[in-house]
């Protein structure tokens, strides 16, 4: 539903639907996801030149210093389009976390984010299915010689290839950190997964890599607050790019359905099919509301109430996109089931992007212990 | 209780919406009668009905949705929408008012200045309860394929025919119904909308009980029944038209989220007076408390579509859906952690309360029956969504 976008949103919309047609989205994302990154760095580069992946970096980096909502607009249509760069991962996940900084390091890797020169992510996550941000065992040892040596390991670091910037969370002297890192320094070891959406997670081992002594770009409670709005601002923008997506399966399944004819009438004629669809568009619609619900929530901080919605938004993205996603295949029949059927891209990309900071069922039982915490009893 | 209105309709123009909210929530606290304060299970009847209409109307608070030249309150739908989930929040009685909802709308746009004059102000003071004379026997949700007939004799139109599931007819003192003037024709056409006493002879209503142990509605006959030509509602004919033109934006409060959230606030009670825990449990309590997050949310959005304009049919059928839907899986769950009580008839006295969990999960079988059935509004939102069915 965008019927209550203002000017800036359904601009911002309509660039990411002008781009998508301009450089046929989908034959790219087939052709780049099983190679490289995944993900093409002219792509990036045009993309940064078009503002978004500097969106919500400030004017001063060369950003376009927009206000969270506006910019899931992008997040939206590069969904609803199957745009493969990895938006969330750099764009809004490490700029939120740049964003927080000062510090020159920060600022020359946010002034290159906005230029496309480089994608940076963060490098967080040291357990499987951690839904919060982690309580880091990674460890920032000081140097006598000055500078510092990083130790420790983190799981399915997103948007990897082996330009990436990463922006490490440690713990310095019983302090959290955040250090900026290059993924191709001595000492950082990478085993990378191929993921479904056709980019890169690496698994990272660092064994005493050095550091400079400026690679510190937050430390205490900025670096905490960074991070914690990184992952509620990432999780949103997931969970609208899902939605996006979703709404793009429908609308593909109800055109195929529309254009076939069995029994001497077109597919979307049987009702069983248009009830089947009708279902898939309900839980699409909550999704958009859920999402929607939630940043305006988070508009008014980052409180155990968006929290709430936060996850109880990526639960219901999740589920409606995966449930969309099966219902595509099903009714493109048995060329739904084929590699040449563009729903299988859509399909493929929803696993992950569903799987990935949490999926439906953890999220929900965040919403509901965050719930809890709010009102211990109903009577 | 001083009769004093708490507030003049010049004076909520000025109030913001929050404001409004705060003033009508106040009224609430410091008016509505305790013994009424019963979410779901209550509905006002009768002389229970009109002394709320008439409290409503003593204090300034009559007819939201009303222009002020017919005494309504004239509010934008944005406070109309605050004003019904007020009611909602508070634990309310729900009251049908079908006079100062439906008909009124009808007649301030169709009516003649003399029927306005007329039946306005009895419906405003709450001095006279209407019922709906729509569905039929064996129509079901094809409302058009009414049978029920009206015949010109003169100065007045003879009525033959039943009109069934009309709720509160043992208590309403009138009736606004549809009936078939002309035969031949499309079904849509030569029906025409009326306006009757129910004390007219020739007039009987059977009560039927439903599984919610209530019998608040009933089948109307009606035998050689005259009504006067004058309590025609707009042209001959036009009845179908004038009916559906009600069917637009009013559908929202059908959609109102207060059902499932009332209903959920039993599951949470209930599980903590049996102490149920675990992890079915949690994932039971997750996926509905989701569900209702996201059901408001949904509400909130297609609120603000319908105060701006741009709200469709289709939306309406797709809230109205997703309400009765979840009204009936959290009527079903309550069941589902009572265990035993389950198959308490009456209310359950689990612990120090008393809940009506049999009453509350039959009223829930009503939901996706009733204002279209799921099946009808799935058809429509199909039709938005694919085009027709061929």
């Amino acid at each position: 539903m965008w019927r209550h976008e203002d000017e800036l949103q359904s601009m911002l919309r309509d660039s990411v639907d002008r781009y998508a047609i301009a450089n046929d989205t989908l034959v790219r994302f087939r052709g780049k996801r099983g190679s490289g990154g995944g993900f093409d760095t002219q792509s990036w580069r045009d993309m940064a030149a078009l503002g978004w992946t500097g969106a919500l970096l400030p004017e001063e980096a060369g950003g376009a210093g927009l206000d969270f909502l506006p910019v899931l607009s992008l997040a939206e249509a590069i969904g609803r389009n199957l745009i493969p760069e990895p938006f969330v991962a750099s764009a809004i996940i490490a700029a939120t976390v740049l964003g927080a900084s000062d510090v020159p390091a920060a600022r020359e890797l946010a002034r290159a984010l906005a230029a496309g020169e480089v994608v940076v992510t963060l490098a967080d996550q040291e357990d499987i299915a951690a839904i919060e941000p982690a309580a880091p065992r990674t460890t920032l040892q000081p140097l006598d010689s000055g500078g510092f040596a990083l130790t420790g390991s983190k799981i399915f670091v997103p948007a990897w290839t082996s330009g990436t910037r990463l922006l490490v969370s440690a713990t310095l002297e019983g302090d959290p950190v955040v250090i900026a890192v290059d993924a191709g320094a001595p000492g950082v070891a990478a085993e990378t997964h191929r993921m479904t959406d056709g980019t890169i997670c690496a698994h990272l081992g660092f064994d005493k890599t050095a550091l400079d002594s400026d690679a510190v770009i937050l430390r205490g409670d900025d670096a905490t607050d960074a991070i914690r709005l990184a992952f509620a601002r990432g999780t949103i923008a997931l969970a609208a790019q899902l939605e996006g997506a979703a709404r793009r399966l429908l609308s593909m399944t109800g055109d195929y359905l529309n254009q076939r004819a069995q029994f001497e009438k077109p597919l979307a004629s049987f009702q069983s099919v248009r009830h089947g669809l009708v279902s898939q568009h309900l839980q699409i619609e909550l999704a958009g509301a859920s999402w929607r619900s939630a940043a305006a929530s988070l508009q008014q901080g980052l409180t155990a109430e968006s929290a709430m919605r936060i996850s109880a938004a990526k639960a219901r993205c999740d589920d409606a996109a995966q449930a969309m996603s099966k219902a595509a295949i099903h009714y493109h029949g048995a060329f739904g089931f084929t590699e040449e059927a563009d729903v299988g891209l859509y399909a493929n990309a929803i696993l992950r992007w569903a799987s990935w900071l949490g999926n439906a069922d953890a999220h929900r039982r965040r919403a509901l212990n965050l719930s809890r915490e709010q009102q211990p009893t109903c009577n | 209780m001083q009769l004093t209105p708490a507030t003049g309709t010049a004076d909520l123009d000025v109030l913001s919406v929050p404001e409004f909210r705060a003033r009508f929530r106040n009224w609430l606290e410091e008016h509505y009668p305790p013994e009424w304060r019963k979410p779901i299970v209550l509905r006002l009847r009768g002389e229970q009905e009109k002394r709320w209409l008439r409290l409503l109307d003593d204090h300034g608070w009559r007819l939201p949705a009303w222009p002020r030249e017919h005494g309504g309150l004239g509010l934008p739908l944005a406070k109309q929408l605050v004003y019904h989930e007020e009611l909602a929040r508070f634990g309310a009685a729900r009251f049908l008012d079908s006079g100062g909802t439906m008909l009124g709308p009808i007649l301030i746009r169709f009516g003649t200045a003399a029927q306005q004059a007329k039946y306005l102000p009895s419906i405003l003071r709450g001095e006279t309860l209407w019922c709906q004379g729509y569905s039929e026997p064996n129509a079901g949700s094809d409302l058009a394929s009414l049978k029920t007939t009206a015949v010109r004799d003169g100065d007045h139109y003879v009525v033959n025919g039943s009109k069934i599931w009309t709720t509160m007819a043992m208590d309403a003192s009138h009736m606004f119904l549809l009936a078939r003037t002309q035969q031949g024709l499309r079904k849509q056409q030569g029906i025409s909308f009326f306006l009757m006493k129910m004390n007219t002879p020739g007039v009987t209503v059977r009560p039927i009980e439903n599984l919610a142990g209530e019998s608040e509605f009933g089948q109307v006959f009606f035998d050689d029944a005259r009504i006067p030509a004058e309590d025609l509602v707009g042209v001959e004919g036009d009845g179908w038209g004038i009916a559906k033109a009600l069917l637009g934006v009013e559908r929202i409060f059908v959609g109102s989220p207060g059902l499932p959230r009332d209903a959920y606030a039993v599951f949470r009670q209930v599980a903590d007076q049996l102490g149920v825990s675990g992890g079915s449990f949690d994932a039971l309590d997750a996926s509905l408390f989701c569900d209702l997050n996201d059901l408001v949310a949904l509400y909130e959005m297609v609120a603000a579509a319908a105060v701006a304009g741009t709200a469709e049919d289709h939306d309406y059928s797709m809230l109205k859906l997703a309400v009765s839907e979840l009204f009936q899986r959290i009527s079903e769950a309550n069941l589902q952690i009572a265990s035993d009580y389950a198959g308490v008839h009456g209310p359950a006295e689990i612990g120090a309360l008393k809940l009506q969990l049999h009453q509350i999960y039959m009223l829930a079988r009503a939901a996706t029956i009733y204002s279209g059935t799921s099946e009808v509004q799935r058809d429509i939102i199909a039709r938005a969504l694919l085009g027709k069915a061929g």
